[in-house]
Parts: structure tokens; sequence; C-alpha cells
């Protein structure tokens, strides 16, 4: 057996034996965490490139942000850097994966029909998955994933079985008011429980709102599946009030040095909307969206003459902020953002954060 | 000296022997450790600025990103590892970064059986026991007290 198999099949039996021997199943599709050369450095990409060598993906594999964007340096992030996250890029293509470098890989890929098993690795694309798209997977390691979409199955186990994603409490809320409620909602969810919940709020949620949940759940919980207005046998409700706590623990009042906005990444509809919001309003300082590579394109091909650059906007394509050196290499120590999940990676990466919702920013932060 | 015996679940097999560092906290490896140095950086956990490198962890589980599992493997590969991982509730972030880095792995011990966080253990990752030591002494038989956890 190649090193390739060998290695996914050593993964993935260490899985089996976690699950109590569970069998496996086949998978549609995979999503890949781990792409960042900021978090895997020399030895994942080490790992990658042996694993590349004698070895393709079995199931159709998108891939989550990188470190840096490679296509545009703007931001002059160091050569090394830059060429080794080309590496990783090249090598996850040359396995298989499609060019896609985002945590939304569901805003432009293509999803399998609901109830269908994946293989997915992005925290908040878990959990919008298996939530917003009915899509069946636990939330698998950078390794399981990779393992997975190598061998085109995974452990049939856990959120793969209908029983384990049953809400165990309802979370009573009024209404989300907008994204920053949403991220903090989750954050304070997280705290309560470790078993799927449904959340029972007579207003929908937005895209945004959706996007802001996942990523936060996501980030501070191992619970990877939600549901809306199902009825359960346990009720609690949470005020606004009770989201006091948690946003002085993310948030300070310091103001940032540069907004940064698009985590989870952000679509082409999601640009569109705040740049409509912010109108003829210039913002005062640099606002850097994180996004698809064809996310930035679809919206530059259908407003080609928007003025990105005399609006302070900034494009970071196919890569995340949040795990990149970008803001060590541009001393920014204070950002202001929308997302608690950001907030949350920053705050251990000793960055400040600002939570302003995307209103409150155009308000307070453009003119 | 054994102090006590306490039975898990080994999940990847290997025998080590090591001082014990324990926090009652959840612990996200991206972000809360850092690859490079094997430190503890997460400024909420109890083990705040302790390398892990060479020990044997305990941790009430894993929380966060994915990627925890390349954290593990880095850190191993760089021989800043811990020797084992010791859990109540272990996750496929775990499992399969220990696997892949030939780090023992048990889990289903709860932070309360570790009555004192300086001691020494032999980690079987084979037979899922934790054999806990008053000192670090390679002469210490490894047989089990078998104490039900």
């Amino acid at each position: 057996m190649s090193y390739t198999k060998d290695t996914s099949e050593r993964i993935l039996t260490s899985l089996a034996k976690y699950y109590g021997e569970a069998s496996r199943i086949k998978i549609f599709s995979a999503h890949l965490s781990g792409v960042s050369y900021e978090n895997i450095g020399d030895e994942g990409l080490y790992f990658l490139r042996q694993i590349s060598n004698n070895g393709k993906f079995s199931v159709f594999t998108t891939a989550n942000p990188m470190g840096a964007d490679i296509y545009d340096n703007t931001f002059g992030i160091h050569d090394k850097f830059i060429e080794k996250q080309k590496e990783i890029a090249q090598t996850l293509i040359k396995l298989g994966a499609v060019e896609s470098f985002t945590c939304t890989p569901f805003d432009y890929f293509p999803t399998p029909k609901p109830f269908s098993h994946v293989s997915w690795a992005e925290s908040s694309a878990v959990v919008y998955g298996n939530t917003f798209l009915n899509l069946l997977t636990n939330k698998e390691s950078s390794l399981s994933a990779l393992a997975s979409a190598i061998l085109g199955e995974t452990i049939n186990s856990g959120l793969h079985h209908q029983k384990n994603r049953i809400p165990q409490i309802g979370f009573k809320i009024e209404r989300i008011k907008n994204e920053v409620e949403a991220g903090l909602y989750a954050y304070h969810i997280a705290k309560l429980i470790d078993v799927p919940f449904s959340i029972n709020s007579y207003k929908p949620m937005t895209s945004l709102m959706k996007k802001a949940f996942s990523g936060a759940l996501g980030a501070v919980s191992n619970v990877s599946v939600f549901r809306l207005n199902q009825v359960t046998l346990h009720n609690q409700e949470i005020k606004p009030s009770d989201l006091k706590g948690e946003k002085m623990e993310l948030s300070t009042d310091e103001p940032g040095e540069m907004i940064i906005l698009g985590c989870p990444h952000w679509n082409h509809y999601e640009i569109g909307e705040f740049l409509s919001k912010l109108g003829n309003k210039r913002l005062k300082k640099d606002c850097l969206i994180a996004c698809y590579k064809g996310a930035c394109q679809r919206f530059i091909e259908k407003n080609s003459t928007y003025k990105f650059t005399k609006k302070h906007i900034l494009f970071f394509k196919g890569a995340c902020p949040v795990f990149s050196p970008l803001l060590k290499e541009l001393g920014v120590k204070k950002i202001v953002t929308d997302s608690v999940k950001a907030a949350h990676y920053y705050k251990l990466r000793g960055i400040q954060v600002n939570l302003k919702t995307i209103n409150q920013i155009i308000n307070q932060e453009a003119q | 000296m054994i102090v006590a015996s306490i039975k898990g679940r080994g999940l990847v097999e290997g025998i080590v022997r090591g001082e014990i560092i324990a926090t009652r906290q959840a612990l996200s490896f991206l972000g809360g450790v850092d690859r490079l140095t094997g430190k503890i950086v997460d400024q909420k956990n109890d083990l705040y600025q302790e390398k892990v490198g060479g020990k044997v962890l305990y941790i009430p589980k894993s929380v966060g990103s994915t990627v925890g599992a390349y954290v593990i493997y880095a850190m191993s590969k760089r021989k800043l590892g811990p020797k084992a991982i010791i859990c109540k509730d272990a996750d496929s972030m775990l499992v399969t970064g220990c696997a892949i880095s030939g780090i023992p792995l048990i889990d289903g011990i709860s932070f309360s059986k570790l009555f004192n966080s300086k001691l020494y253990a032999i980690v079987n990752g084979n037979k899922g026991t934790l054999d806990l030591l008053d000192e670090m002494n390679n002469s210490d038989q490894t047989e089990s007290l078998e104490i039900k956890s």
C-alpha cells in the first residue's frame, strides 16, 4: 500500500476506534482545513508533500482559506510566507482539490443534496452544512477530512445518524437583531450546553446571521448542529441582557486601527449589500474584506467602476486575516470587526477587538 | 511508588512515563498552544505559559479549530509535543493528531481522579491505564491496582 493510502487508513482506523469500531460510509464531498501556512508550518507542508507524492483525492474536495492573498499581495506579506503558502495551495490542487480556498464552500461550489454524507473540517461550515443544508457531517479534524478525501469514505457515526442530531433543549430568543448578536448568542450557548439544541425565534436569520452564528459556535463549542423552531422537552429563554458579559469578555472600547470583515467569508451579495449601505460614504480607516477569489471577481464584474481604494476597501482573496501574519507585519494591534469568531481568535493572538455591527461601522467609522 | 491506577479507554497505543501537567479548562490547540515553542498561550487556561513538551498532558477536552491536529503533529515533529495526552472526552482532532504523531491517548478520565497534579504517571495507551506515581523512578512497578474510574 502507498504511503498516502497507508497514512489515510491509519487516520480513519484510529477514528473508528474512537467511535467504537464503527463501520465506514461513502462520502459525496470533503472540505479541508489546515491550509494556512501560519497554522501548519513547515511540518504540515512536509506532511502534505508526502501525501501528494503518490495519491489523489477520490471525491469532490474544496479547501479552506490560505494565510495570505497569493493572487495579489497588496499588503506585502514577506516572500518566504507567500512562497510556502503557494506551495501548500499547489500541493492541494495537485491532490485534486478545486481552487476554492474559502471557509464558505457552500456559497459557490456544488453541495450534495440534503441528507448526503460528507466529510467537512471547517468548524463554521460544518455547523452551517449540518444545520442549514441538512448535510450529514461530523466536525472532522484536518487530518481525518484529508484521509476521507483520499479514501472517499468516513466513519459512520456521530452526526451521520439522525438520532444524534435531535435537539435536546430549546432556546427562546425573541429575535436576533444583527450579526454580532447572532455570534454572541452562539458564544453564550456554547457555555451552557454540549448537545444539539433548537433556536426558537419568530424572526428568521439573515445570511450574515447564519454565518456569524455558525462561525462562533464552531469556534468555541463541539456542538456541530442546531435546529430552528423545533419542539423540545426542555426550554430556556435567553435575553439580550445575557449577552453583556460575553461582549465584555471579547470586546474593548479601543478604537481599532483597521476594520476586518468577512469572517466567515462573504459572498458577492453580502459584499454588495455592505457597499450599498455604505452608499456615498467613505471609511475613515482601511477596511479589509475576506472572501473567496470568485466572490470578489463577481462583484467587480458587475460594478467595474466602483472605487474601492477611495473608500478604503481592500480584499483579502482566498485567505483568512485571522490566521495570517498580516496584522503582525502591518503592526496592527487593535481592530474593529463584526465577527465573534474572529474576536475569539484575535483575542487569543493578543489583538484587541472592538465588536461593532455593520450598521455601527457605517455610522461610526465612515464619513 | 504507584499511588493509584486509573482505567480509561486507550485510543492511541504506546507506553510512556512522565510528569503530569493538568488543567480543568478545555484547550484549543490552534490559538491556545504555540506550535513553535510548545507553550500554552491561552491566558484563560490555568496552564498558561507552561510548556507541554515531554509532559503527560491532562485536559478535560479539546475545543475549537479542527486544525489542532496539525498543531499536535507539528509540535511532535519539533520534539516539543506532549509525551501522552489524557482527557475526559476525546474528539476527532485529538485522536487523529495523536495517531499521526505517535502520542499515546487515553480518554474517559475525569480531573478529580488526578488528586495531585504534581504527580508522575505511566501511561499505557494499549490498555488504557494511567498509573499515578509519587516520584519519577524507573524501578517502579507498573502493575495496576485497577481502580474503576
